[in-house]
């Protein structure tokens, strides 16, 4: 290697400066090109990652709604205003365009039930809102949690009289019944978007920001 | 004589025909789509059959999407996608393919396998892994994550191989004579004897990232960010009963690729007929 280095510095001391430069395009073109190459990738993949580098302060799926409720809505700014997010530093996403019916069987193939699955069990989704017959049976896959979890107790006891239940059937044969849901049907909000006749509100058995859910709670049910 | 040439002539003549029909059914939706686009709403639900054409042509339909969806940046995150998933597909995978049909070395056909699993199970299966991956590295929402399932292709990997498979040992063996090492006999001899097949595997990944629905709508949710397929599918939601703007999205979006197949419809037609796929 050090040979290599010395020849080829004593073949370009005997050239020009533009002499230079073609006999090492000529020579070294490939990894040229390919340490240009690796420098924008990591280039791009830094910039990216400092433009990306925000926090959730909450990510709510809404299922089968056809109102405008995501992300730059009345409805949205509402919660952002009622919690005084800064926007700029911490990301409020409502994502309300996913459709899918679970008591149709089918749901298996359906990009958008796909897509909420991803989504709940990485943990990046905290609260769905959906029908409330919809969300009894996303209940009864698990993918919610039982609101009797430490984590959600407090809630569990807040909402008492709106809890949604699924039938829980152990190894044993003992039932019991778990709730999973929080009903929101008499949401002035809900009402006032034309969200949804009757819906309910689940917690992702992953949800990192179940203080913000609380949050999301208080703001629907405010006035009822 | 003349009873075979007129047994021809009808063998040709319904031939010609199945294929006019097929090549109708073919083509009736996107006329659909692009007729639609002009029309406006009651005219789009009418149910009668002969309404073909719209009484005038509109074309609000188009700026109103246009002004709705940031048309510019859905076009610019698309064919970035496309580039980025086709160069690094295409570099990875005629890499590996050398490696797996003309190298010897030990767990070749173990890690071949591995490669070939990856076609068999349904690639939901790697969405969940791929979202976590990512979502570690705060990428969520760039274009990185829209590149990023398109970084390696099994597929690719083994169309590859196939083709390295398929040149002659002479080749190599001369290059080796005339004191190639291992890095300028792939790049110097082999790579460029199989473009044919880096086209094909090109072509294919082009088509696939641009249909690619599933994972844009997870990764990148926002409308500055996502790729045409996952905005269209965003409109299909909102534009629920106002079809004649979702065909007009839907014909704008088909306007990359229709540029694309005619500048490679050549290529696009051998490589269907090389590798077997479909598009």
């Amino acid at each position: 290697m050090k040979e290599w280095l010395e020849q080829e510095k004593q073949k370009l001391k005997q050239l020009t400066r533009k002499q230079k430069l073609w006999y090492l395009w000529d020579y070294y073109r490939l990894w040229i090109i390919g340490g240009v190459s690796l420098l924008l990738v990591v280039g791009f993949l830094i910039g990216n990652y400092i433009r990306a580098n925000r926090e959730n302060y909450i990510y709510t799926l809404y299922v089968n709604t056809f109102a405008e409720i995501g992300q730059g809505s009345d409805f949205w700014q509402g919660y952002v205003d009622f919690c005084g997010v800064d926007t700029s530093q911490e990301n409020v996403i409502f994502d309300a365009q996913n459709y899918f019916d679970m008591s149709s069987g089918s749901v298996t193939g359906n990009h958008y039930y796909e897509k909420a699955v991803v989504l709940i069990d990485s943990g990046t989704v905290d609260a769905i809102v959906m029908e409330t017959e919809n969300l009894a049976l996303l209940g009864q896959s698990g993918r919610l949690i039982d609101l009797q979890d430490d984590r959600t107790r407090a809630l569990a006891e807040q909402y008492a009289d709106r809890l949604i239940t699924v039938t829980h059937t152990d190894e044993a044969g003992n039932t019991r019944e778990i709730p999973v849901g929080i009903d929101i049907s008499d949401s002035k909000l809900v009402s006032q978007a034309q969200a949804y006749e009757d819906c309910a509100l689940g917690i992702s058995a992953g949800a990192q920001h179940i203080e913000a859910v609380g949050q999301f709670l208080d703001y629907i049910l405010q006035g009822v | 004589m003349d009873s075979v040439r007129t047994k021809d002539r009808i063998v040709r003549v319904v031939i010609h025909v199945i294929l006019i029909i097929m090549s109708v059914i073919m083509i009736v939706p996107f006329l659909w789509m692009a007729l639609t686009a002009f029309k406006t709403v009651a005219e789009s639900t009418s149910i009668d059959p002969f309404v073909i054409l719209p009484s005038s042509w509109k074309f609000d339909n188009f700026t109103t999407v246009w002004k709705n969806y940031n048309f510019l940046i859905l076009y610019k995150n698309t064919l970035l996608m496309i580039f980025f998933r086709v160069l690094c597909a295409v570099v990875t995978a005629t890499m590996a393919g050398y490696a797996f049909g003309r190298l010897r070395f030990p767990g070749k056909n173990i890690l071949f396998g591995m490669v070939l699993v990856q076609m068999m199970v349904p690639p939901q299966i790697f969405l969940l892994p791929q979202y976590l991956m990512v979502s570690k590295l705060r990428l969520l929402d760039t274009t990185f994550a829209l590149v990023f399932p398109g970084l390696v292709s099994a597929f690719g990997t083994y169309l590859m191989k196939t083709s390295f498979q398929s040149l002659p040992k002479d080749l190599e063996e001369a290059g080796s004579i005339d004191g190639c090492n291992i890095g300028q006999r792939f790049l110097l001899i082999m790579a460029p004897l199989t473009r044919s097949g880096m086209v094909s595997l090109g072509i294919f990944t082009a088509v696939f990232g641009f249909k690619d629905l599933m994972w844009p709508m997870i990764a990148c949710t926002r409308s500055d960010t996502t790729s045409l397929s996952a905005a269209l599918a965003k409109m299909q939601g909102q534009f629920a009963a106002n079809y004649p703007q979702l065909m007009a999205a839907a014909l704008m979006a088909c306007i990359p690729m229709i540029i694309l197949y005619l500048i490679f419809q050549k290529q696009f037609v051998e490589g269907i007929a090389t590798s077997g796929g479909k598009l």
